[in-house]
């Protein structure tokens, strides 16, 4: 006989009685069923608040909502990116931050923006020869709207509105989220156009460089929003110098024409009466598609 | 209830066969039973995925895997002995089949368990290793060691087929 014989014959052992019944085996069955169905309804219970708590937890972790302090952010459905890079020269360090006046706070609901404040840096230019001296015709105008409304479809020019001395023309921007406006201006200078744009770069306030686009020999330049009194009104600047040494400035504003009223104080003159929206009408990617109708 | 009727008829003609197993892994009877108890337990618990002519390997599966686990955690449970005992382990009851599982004891448990899915089950070595959860090359190795081991405890020289 082999070892494998022999272990053949080993379940072939006398054995005392067993001791196991059926009854015990199966109530130890179904506790281990029940367990088993137990801990998977609290594994889904414990998935579900997992998911609660860190979706929670991530959610206050989160900046809070941005409205006017991000007015570039722009319908959620749309992706905006702007690809004009920033001047390449050290952002001026702020003094202070932004905070709305009591006597004209913004309505109820508002973020307060709370955005960097820096210097605004004198041009070498004598004076303000460059902005808002220049008159012209609304022919211009009219053509340069035509086609802000061929690039940006998705919101609604309105009809440009000159001032007395057609110097500026303001036209009301609208979408879903109320009406803004823009305000067109136009000046000269002397020099090239990048020497005019570098003169100007912390004209506006800003605290980071502007996004600057070459385009043939002009040169358009897109400042940071600044906000200003009263409530928070906004406003956003893009210059484009030309070659022919005329500059455009396009404001860009979250207030348009209906937040303007007649003066009870001074009869036959205009003052803001509306807050205007919280966010500009435009996101920086579509006010720059303005920059290319305005340099050529 | 189906469930309750069919597993009753397979508790009752397979436990003391799944005990029988637990013992030549074991060589103890009151955890034999407690082995096969667990198995049939698990069994119970898993009975309506199990189909019927798969049953008695789940049962033999989870008896080997519960006997290397608890061998695994430590081996306070067993206590090999140099000399054999005159009487059988498990409440003095006189076991003739004694020297066999004597010698089975001093086997390494993995190598026990080989010995047992091979030869006392008569499973092939690809059978064995599914069982086992390894590989077949590991099978083949763990039962050469084992059959050298287990002829050296038995003490006298057998002859022997090709693991």
């Amino acid at each position: 006989m082999n070892i494998e014989d022999e272990l053949r014959g080993a379940l072939d052992v006398s054995a005392p009685p067993p001791t196991t019944t059926l009854d015990v085996v199966m109530k130890r069955g179904r506790r281990r069923v029940f367990a088993q169905r137990a801990g998977a309804v609290l594994g889904v219970f414990a998935v579900v608040a997992g998911i609660g708590i860190g979706a929670t937890t991530l959610n206050q972790a989160a900046p809070p909502p941005e409205q006017a302090d991000r007015p570039d952010a722009g319908p959620a459905t749309v992706e905006h990116v702007l690809d004009w890079p920033r001047v390449d020269t050290p952002p001026q360090k702020p003094y202070g931050t932004w905070s709305p006046a009591s006597t004209a706070p913004p309505p109820p609901g508002w973020l307060s923006i709370g955005v960097p404040l820096c210097d605004i840096k004198p041009t070498k230019r004598p004076d303000r020869t460059d902005v808002g001296v220049v008159a012209f015709n609304p022919e211009a105008v009219d053509k340069w709207l035509d086609e802000a409304r061929k690039v940006l479809p998705e919101v609604t020019i309105g009809a440009a509105t000159p001032n007395e001395t057609s110097t500026a023309y303001e036209a009301d921007v609208s979408d879903s989220r109320g009406t803004g406006s823009i305000r067109i201006t136009v000046g000269r200078f002397t020099g090239t156009p990048l020497a005019h744009a570098n003169d100007s770069l912390w004209e506006t306030g800003d605290c980071e460089p502007a996004r600057r686009l070459q385009s043939g020999g002009s040169i358009m330049q897109l400042h940071s929003i600044r906000p200003y009194e009263p409530f928070q009104s906004l406003k956003q600047v893009l210059r484009v110098y030309r070659v022919d040494s005329s500059m455009i400035q396009v404001e860009l504003h979250n207030f348009g024409s209906p937040d303007i009223g007649d003066d009870p104080e001074s009869p036959g003159s205009r003052r803001r009466t509306g807050a205007g929206r919280p966010t500009l009408p435009l996101s920086e990617e579509q006010f720059s598609r303005l920059g290319p109708i305005f340099a050529e | 209830m189906r469930r309750d009727e069919e597993f009753s008829e397979f508790f009752t003609s397979r436990f003391d066969w799944a005990r029988r197993t637990a013992y030549a892994l074991c060589g103890d009877w009151s955890e034999a039973e407690e082995l096969a108890q667990n198995a049939f337990v698990k069994a119970y618990a898993k009975w309506p995925s199990i189909r019927r002519e798969t049953a008695e390997g789940y049962v033999r599966t989870i008896v080997t895997r519960l006997f290397l686990d608890s061998r695994r955690r430590g081996r306070g449970r067993e206590h090999p002995v140099a000399e054999l005992p005159e009487h059988g382990v498990g409440g003095g009851f006189s076991d003739p089949d004694a020297r066999l599982n004597a010698a089975l004891q001093q086997v390494a448990p993995k190598q026990r368990a080989a010995l047992v899915l091979r030869f006392v089950h008569d499973l092939s070595i690809e059978q064995t290793a599914a069982e086992l959860g390894c590989s077949v090359g590991n099978v083949k190795s763990q039962t050469a060691r084992g059959l050298a081991t287990l002829r050296e405890a038995y003490g006298e020289p057998v002859n022997s087929e090709s693991a």
